[in-house]
């Protein structure tokens, strides 16, 4: 379980926030609200972008808050520039392995598998910008699949794709989740979405 | 199908009096550069005496090219290294600060930062006063020769390598930095997932440009170069003409020169059609980026590098204030002599200045007619090429093989009284014309795109069109451009050093004086009264005459 306790965060005098929440692993849940009532300073700071200036963040016990990004247990999807644009999507994935690139033969059988799972297996050696804001999407979502980490932290990755690829992708993370019992965060500005993701909605105010 | 608004405004709107003014112009520079090459050529190579043998010529050819390639290389070295740790930084004061303070080192006269060098690593320096300290009798770091000639060539374009790669930095997406994060990207493959990309693409021209300015680098190398063993091409062209009066010499080492460079001006050519050069280059960024925590390991490094900068770039502009400010300054500033070569060096650059941001305008203004066209047909194309060939080709022709050919050939026709003056101010209009029309080309690209089809419209053109809308607009870059060009004219050590007499001295002249009869401390007060000359003419014109937005 994700324990988001008393986290607390400030911009400025004015803008200050705290969280609290409680998510269970394998839960799907959207964090909605008005624009900037701090939906992605709490992605940020799960993340470990931001660093709290009091409060803790515990998954199934073990504090993370004072981790570096890289030893959270969690990958995110932002809403832009998630692929390296001069790498192959089959490059930017295999990263999701190792940070050189360099995979075994199983590795590699294993990320054919995924991209063929999420129905992008003719895109491997394309580059990012030959491609559609969806299929990047997913591209992001094998090589978060591929770090292993329990946690996947969204922000806002379809608000800017049309309603029918939206449906799509949406569709293919929620089977995605189920399947790997992955815990999904997802910021988003649609009530239709997390009906499609059939989600818990945490609603900021 | 629809036209863009940029082709509607191509459409109608051409100034033909700029125009033809502008390619006028453009011939006579060219051809007065051609007929001072093929001149001393022709001369030159008709007569027999030679000093030079070839083993001579090969080894300064190949010195010439090792101190070039290895200035560019150390300087993009610690152009990355800095711009990395600057880039790691979050106050950006202090990096506004920093890149600041870099920036001195583009607009101060070589013969100056030459000073400011000597100042710190030479013979009576800094390092050998801490050399002495530690008990040695004599030097243990033999500065001059290549050493010095290096030092000094990274004091000029380390500081431009880090501003170009430090906006180059800033501009990888936020986003990419915190995937690196969390996939755990870092050293060696960090740079070449995330820094490479963004820097590959400027690269060729960057090094271009710097190894141009190197290897045709004169005063420096007279000053630092310590002996015939470390003289480059233009050193052994100045020191045929001006000491063995060998043409001959002169002339086959200028062909040298002269195709080498071409050569690089023709690969920047093509690197420029292709648009890499229109790379903004920002020093500030408004919002606050995520940064990787740093280690140790990592925050030792960046105070290593940032104290290795300082130590090359900073010190001697540090050294040549408090090195100027010493007793001899009162004997100089009570010297009449003083106040007239101040007087003449200032007349020089204030006529090179007004006539280069004329030349560069009119020249903008007629590449700026070909550039935001759509489509070029083969007149523009090539008309394209031959403003390029008009800014850039004093890049390959070394300002003696100018003053000297243009001797050869006026000699007879004009007074010996007036014609290193006009010369001068010829060379200094060349130094000047390429930083000139790129950036009044920049803002002349953006205020044709901006006001064409409103003044097509509203009927304004010629004369009326630029007082009333262009100029109030364009008048900061005239102001930057008249800036830059008044600091280079003022602190031009090249084709005086072909000229100059008692009768006919300049400031960096007269700097170069007290340096070879090793009169350093009036070399380093009139070096400080230059520079004090150099931020205010800067001032008065990007401030005072280009108006508060400069």
């Amino acid at each position: 379980m994700l324990d988001v306790n008393s986290i607390k965060f400030q911009w400025s005098n004015e803008v200050k926030f705290e969280f609290n929440l409680q998510i269970n692993q394998g839960e799907i849940v959207t964090i909605e609200g008005p624009s900037g009532i701090g939906k992605s300073t709490l992605i940020n700071l799960i993340s470990g972008f931001l660093k709290p200036e009091s409060g803790e963040i515990f998954w199934f016990n073990k504090r993370i808050d004072k981790l570096s990004p890289r030893d959270r247990p969690t990958s995110t999807i932002f809403q832009s520039d998630n692929l390296f644009e001069h790498l192959s999507c089959l490059q930017n994935a295999s990263l999701g392995i190792s940070p050189k690139g360099k995979i075994s033969f199983e590795e590699r059988v294993n990320l054919n598998n995924l991209f063929l799972e999420l129905g992008i297996s003719d895109l491997k050696d394309r580059k990012p910008n030959e491609i559609s804001g969806g299929q990047q999407a997913r591209v992001s979502l094998v090589r978060a699949l591929l770090s292993q980490k329990p946690i996947l932290l969204l922000d806002e990755p379809v608000s800017s794709l049309d309603q029918k690829t939206r449906e799509e992708t949406l569709n293919v993370l929620k089977q995605t989740s189920n399947k790997y019992k992955l815990t999904l965060i997802i910021v988003s500005h649609h009530n239709d979405d997390r009906k499609l993701l059939n989600a818990r909605k945490i609603k900021l105010i | 199908m629809a036209k863009s608004i940029s082709q509607l405004v191509t459409y109608k709107y051409k100034n033909k009096a700029i125009d033809n003014l502008g390619f006028f112009i453009s011939l006579i520079l060219i051809s007065v550069i051609i007929l001072s090459v093929s001149s001393l050529l022709f001369f030159g190579l008709g007569t027999k005496d030679n000093y030079l043998s070839s083993g001579d010529i090969f080894g300064i050819l190949r010195f010439t090219l090792l101190q070039s390639l290895l200035s560019v290389f150390l300087s993009a070295l610690l152009g990355i290294y800095v711009a990395q740790i600057l880039v790691s930084i979050q106050s950006q004061r202090f990096k506004s600060y920093f890149l600041s303070l870099s920036s001195v080192a583009f607009v101060i006269p070589t013969v100056v930062a030459g000073i400011g060098i000597i100042k710190v690593w030479g013979g009576n320096g800094l390092i050998s006063y801490f050399e002495f300290m530690l008990g040695s009798d004599q030097n243990i770091i033999n500065f001059y020769g290549l050493l010095g000639i290096l030092l000094a060539h990274i004091f000029f374009n380390a500081p431009l390598f880090v501003r170009i790669f430090y906006s180059c930095f800033e501009s990888i997406p936020d986003n990419y930095l915190k995937n690196a994060e969390q996939l755990n990207i870092k050293g060696f493959y960090y740079f070449l997932l995330l820094e490479w990309p963004s820097i590959k693409h400027i690269l060729p021209l960057l090094f271009g440009v710097a190894f141009l300015q190197c290897f045709s680098s004169f005063s420096l190398i007279l000053m630092l170069g310590g002996g015939p063993s470390s003289s480059t091409l233009e050193v052994a062209i100045y020191t045929a003409v001006r000491y063995d009066f060998d043409l001959n010499s002169a002339a086959i080492l200028a062909f040298i020169q002269l195709v080498i460079c071409l050569i690089v001006l023709i690969i920047l050519d093509f690197f420029q059609n292709n648009k890499i050069s229109h790379i903004q280059i920002k020093t500030t960024f408004p919002h606050k980026r995520w940064v990787q925590n740093k280690s140790f390991r990592k925050i030792f490094s960046s105070i290593f590098g940032l104290i290795l900068y300082s130590l090359l770039i900073f010190l001697p502009l540090l050294m040549l204030i408090i090195s100027g400010l010493n007793f001899e300054i009162i004997n100089i500033l009570s010297n009449d002599e003083i106040y007239f070569i101040f007087f003449y060096s200032i007349t020089i650059s204030l006529i090179s200045t007004f006539m280069t941001v004329v030349i560069s305008w009119f020249i903008a203004e007629a590449r700026t007619n070909i550039i935001i066209q759509n489509e070029l047909d083969y007149v523009q194309f090539f008309k394209l090429k031959f403003y390029n060939i008009s800014i850039l080709l004093y890049l390959a022709v070394p300002a003696i093989v100018l003053g000297t050919g243009l001797f050869v050939l006026f000699k007879g026709f004009l007074s010996y009284s007036y014609f290193p003056f006009l010369i001068l101010i010829f060379s200094n209009i060349m130094l000047c014309l390429p930083f000139a029309v790129n950036i009044i080309q920049s803002k002349s690209i953006y205020l044709r795109k901006k006001h064409d089809r409103l003044c097509l419209l509203l009927g304004i053109s010629g004369l009326n069109r630029f007082l009333t809308v262009d100029f109030p607009s364009i008048r900061s870059v005239f102001g930057f451009a008249a800036g830059i060009s008044a600091c280079l004219s003022l602190g031009d050590l090249s084709v005086i050093a072909l000229f100059g007499s008692q009768d006919f001295q300049t400031i960096p002249w007269l700097i170069f004086q007290y340096l070879s009869s090793y009169r350093i401390k009036e070399a380093a007060c009139v070096s400080l009264l230059l520079i004090i000359m150099c931020f205010s003419l800067f001032y008065f014109f990007s401030r005072i005459l280009g108006g508060e937005n400069a």
